[in-house]
């Protein structure tokens, strides 16, 4: 399987961390809070319908809203496999951030 | 706050949901006005707007690429599937292909053609206020020649002008020649015709481009003189010609202060120019064109009613009836010259040629529809929308096209030298580039994609798949009026085209065959010098006697020169406010015998009777004109030099066929010697080159030091219908294109209908019918759509060819032989495709045929 690129994860890793509430605004919301990057929507949708294909997210309606102009939100939650994909790319990140090429890389 | 104003504007939602398009595309959307109204609480409507706008403008990229991928791929599907529609019936495609691409290449050439003739004078910077002085005729002539005086008295009492000139042409009153001395010290000297005077306002009035020189002050010296780019390098080769000298008739010496180019789209032409050492006020010789420019701000309209009757108020002599004064746009000159109507033809023709082009292409793609019923059916059951179907059918019409557009620029670029040889211009295929032929190619190749590819697309998309399968053709019912209408259509536009085509070989033959009253053949015309001048009666003697010349004369023209037109005339019984306008000819012994003239009545000038040379000759139309009933004898009187009238010579030909011909009276009257402008020498068709030699030898014995120059009068007869002939033979070989093209539609057709018939004729045959009923049987229907076709197109081709043959003052009669033979040419062009596949498919072998599946 191919690795999770740093967009994917973070998209992921955001959904999960919302839980219930993981909708576009939110989740667009949670990654510019934590990071610090905004994301367009077009780049956010793209990664989650890609997500969605992998079997890492599934997308369920939601109601129409009046502040959304009668629009249904698309709620994400995360699959097993996607939390399988995360942790994998946690050990990934783990086995190449070794306590010493950290060190070595701060002092620089 | 109101709910509208929460929301962002719909408009902007608009553009969004355009550009993004996802299937999440509502969840976006939503996301985004949630976010919007948030935004707008807390930070402000405008900071929102903002974003709003930042999102939009950043999804642009992304929609582009996803628009090209998207496309990519679907055209390559197109692609696949217009190659295998071109394999599977060749001959189609190539027809429709063909046709396409011969029509749009016409409709290129015509259209370079149609441009170049609308942008006479456009170049000019002034060109919206600059008029030409016209004169309306009692008989509804307009005459561009004015009386000098003119202009001067216009500009003079209508504030609105603020400015004129006169054009003065002197090369076309007396001989001219001009001399230089090069640098290696030789006499370069040659005969000149387009000299000209002007105003010394001259360039500020026309902004023609200045190699050298400056236009403001290049005609402030009298003895200054303007040289045409061409004419600079004939005298002066690559050297610099400014502040060098021209000798004029060496008698003036002229200083070279300005070179100009003038540019091929200008009416006015001249290769030398001269500013007028006075104005011209008080003459009021009525000869050549005037201009005026305008006021920037002029009421055209009100001025025209104005300077109407300005002539008649103040010319200083008496008029015959009312002469309306006007003006001209300038733009508008040179297509008043009998070409508007050539313009409309020929833009009606390409017209006629796309719209034929058109016709065959969607004929094709109709006729082949029915076999691909089947296919949008399958289409559909495996899920297409009716949507994409219009658009694979488009969009494969729009490839089709813009394969022919190919195809037609590259012929167009074929033939293009050929239409500049035949219409004497230098176009280039380079205007293409320009927005405004861009913009028409453009919209051809959308409407030829259009008009072929609507049918298919429409009607064949909204089949149902059931019936497709099941084998039903859609539009069936439909089919047969519309394709009934469109090839009536075509052949009635043949048939118009043949019977125009034949109307104007006609009358061109017509032209060729008319006696002119005179005959130019194996004459030729030396400028006269004042030497010769002196010496004639010797020079013309000794040349004589060499056997090769037939005869000598001099003449102010030759008898179908420009008009030299004259009020100047008296004779017994004339209304004595009547001011004639009257034909002169001022000539030597023997004009009359060197052209061969019809004496009808009395004799020709004689050597031997000094009298003579008082005494007139005068035409037919004279005759009438003046209302004598036994003209010789008659005392005539010419700008006051009194003799009688010796003999009447045939009506002549001495304009273009167009006009008629009008009363003229010739004299051999010395006073006016200073007028000769000619030596005319008929020679013997043998052994030419050495007549010709001895001539050059002879006056350069009698005229030392004279440059010498000669020119043969047939060439100057076929010039002057030159312009006629190249219209006609251009406009025939666009009618035979066009022609050509329906023949190649009927041609896809009926092998079309023979082919959906095979099964069925292989049938008839088995049960025993003849190959020539077969024949009538398929070839019957076509017939009988030619014959309306002739029926609707003969009065629309006589009104028209009945317009046309109006231009002319001498015509060919409009018979029925004429449209008779058109009827019979239309059905060959018919028969010979239809008569081509009926055969094939009437001797075709049924076994075979019907095996066929």
């Amino acid at each position: 399987m191919k690795d999770l690129n740093l967009t994917e994860e973070m998209v992921l890793l955001a959904v999960w961390k919302l839980n219930e509430d993981a909708y576009g605004v939110k989740i667009r919301q949670r990654i510019s809070h934590e990071t610090g990057r905004s994301f367009p929507y077009g780049t956010l949708y793209s990664t989650l319908e890609k997500m969605e294909k992998k079997g890492f997210l599934i997308m369920t309606l939601g109601d129409p809203l009046p502040q959304r102009g009668g629009r249904r939100k698309h709620y994400y939650s995360i699959t097993p496999a996607g939390i399988k994909a995360l942790k994998t790319a946690l050990s990934l990140k783990k086995i190449l951030w070794d306590t010493e090429t950290e060190k070595a890389l701060l002092k620089n | 706050m109101t709910e509208k104003n929460t929301s962002p504007p719909k408009i902007l939602q608009k553009m969004l949901r355009f550009l993004v398009n996802r299937r999440s595309n509502e969840a976006i959307l939503g996301d985004l006005e949630e976010e919007f109204i948030s935004t707008a609480e807390t930070q402000g409507r405008h900071r929102a707007l903002l974003n709003y706008w930042r999102t939009i403008i950043i999804s642009i990229p992304s929609f582009l690429k996803n628009q090209l991928c998207w496309s990519a791929t679907m055209f390559k599907n197109t692609l696949k599937i217009v190659w295998r529609n071109i394999l599977k019936s060749p001959l189609t495609a190539v027809i429709s292909i063909t046709g396409l691409a011969v029509g749009m290449a016409c409709f290129i050439l015509i259209s370079l053609w149609v441009r170049d003739e609308l942008s006479y004078d456009t170049f000019l910077e002034k060109k919206d206020r600059l008029y030409l002085v016209t004169i309306t005729h009692p008989n509804d002539i307009v005459d561009f020649n004015v009386p000098y005086a003119l202009p001067y008295y216009l500009a003079e009492n209508f504030p609105e002008i603020s400015q004129l000139t006169p054009v003065y042409e002197l090369g076309n009153l007396s001989s001219c020649y001009l001399r230089t001395t090069s640098l290696e010290g030789d006499t370069i000297t040659y005969y000149e015709k387009n000299l000209v005077l002007v105003d010394p306002g001259f360039f500020s009035m026309f902004s023609f481009p200045f190699i050298h020189g400056q236009p403001e002050t290049a005609l402030t010296a009298p003895n200054a003189v303007i040289l045409r780019d061409k004419a600079a390098e004939k005298y002066f080769g690559k050297e610099n010609p400014m502040g060098k000298k021209l000798t004029f008739n060496d008698r003036q010496d002229l200083v070279v202060s300005g070179v100009v180019h003038i540019p091929e789209n200008s009416h006015i032409q001249f290769d030398f120019l001269s500013p007028l050492e006075q104005p011209l006020s008080e003459d009021w010789n009525w000869r050549d064109q005037a201009y005026v420019l305008l006021e920037n701000n002029a009421d055209v309209d009100n001025l025209k009613e104005k300077i109407a009757g300005s002539l008649n108020e103040r010319a200083p002599y008496p008029l015959p009836g009312t002469f309306r004064v006007g003006l001209m746009p300038m733009t508008k000159v040179h297509l008043s010259f009998g070409r508007r109507i050539y313009v409309a033809i020929f833009s009606l023709i390409a017209v006629f040629i796309v719209a034929i082009a058109c016709v065959n292409a969607m004929n094709m793609s109709t006729a082949r529809a029915g076999g691909r019923a089947k296919e949008v059916g399958l289409r559909k059951v495996v899920g297409a929308y009716k949507r994409q179907l219009v658009t694979q059918f488009l969009s494969e019409s729009l490839l089709t096209t813009l394969l022919a557009l190919f195809l037609s620029l590259f012929l167009a670029r074929l033939f293009l030298p050929l239409l500049n040889t035949m219409s004497s211009k230098t176009m280039s295929l380079l205007p293409l580039l320009d927005h405004q032929l861009l913009f028409i190619l453009g919209g051809l190749t959308l409407l030829v994609t259009a008009g072929s590819g609507i049918y298919p697309a429409f009607i064949l998309s909204s089949a149902k798949p059931v019936n497709t399968l099941k084998g039903f053709r859609p539009g069936r019912k439909r089919r047969p009026f519309l394709r009934l209408a469109t090839v009536v259509g075509q052949f009635t536009i043949s048939v118009l085209l043949i019977a125009c085509t034949l109307v104007v070989f006609k009358q061109l033959t017509y032209m060729r065959n008319k006696p002119l009253g005179f005959t130019a053949d194996s004459v030729i015309r030396i400028p006269i010098n004042q030497a010769l001048k002196a010496r004639f009666l010797s020079f013309k003697n000794e040349l004589l006697q060499n056997p090769g010349i037939l005869n000598v004369t001099a003449g102010q023209a030759f008898p179908f020169d420009e008009d030299y037109k004259t009020g100047g005339v008296e004779w017994r019984g004339k209304d004595p406010n009547m001011i004639p306008n009257v034909r002169y000819s001022i000539s030597h012994f023997d004009y009359i015998e060197t052209f061969d003239m019809e004496i009808v009545e009395g004799r020709s000038f004689l050597k031997e009777n000094t009298s003579d040379r008082y005494n007139f000759v005068i035409n037919e139309e004279a005759v009438r004109y003046m209302g004598f009933e036994h003209p010789i004898g008659q005392r005539l009187k010419f700008w006051n030099q009194e003799g009688q009238v010796i003999g009447v010579v045939k009506n002549f030909h001495h304009v273009s066929l167009h006009r008629e011909i009008m009363p003229q009276i010739l004299t051999i009257n010395p006073r006016f010697s200073e007028a000769l402008r000619f030596i005319f020498i008929k020679i013997s068709p043998e052994n030419i080159p050495g007549s010709l030699a001895h001539i050059q030898k002879m006056s350069e014995k009698w005229a030392p030091g004279y440059p010498y120059s000669f020119a043969f009068l047939d060439n100057d007869l076929q010039a002057l219908y030159s312009s006629e002939k190249s219209l006609g033979r251009i406009f025939s070989v666009f009618a035979v294109l066009a022609i050509f093209i329906s023949c190649l539609g009927i041609f896809g057709l009926s092998a079309y209908s023979a082919e959906q018939r095979t099964k069925e004729i292989g049938i008839r045959k088995v049960l025993g019918a003849s190959s020539p009923k077969i024949l009538s049987l398929l070839s019957k229907d076509f017939f009988l759509w030619v014959l309306a076709a002739n029926i609707i197109a003969w009065p629309i081709a006589f009104w028209a060819m009945h317009k046309w043959l109006q231009t002319f003052a001498y015509r060919t009669v409009l018979n029925p032989g004429v449209f008779f033979l058109s009827a019979v040419l239309s059905f060959l062009t018919a028969a010979l495709p239809i008569g081509y596949q009926s055969l094939k498919a009437s001797s075709a072998d049924p076994v075979k045929t019907l095996k066929y599946e």
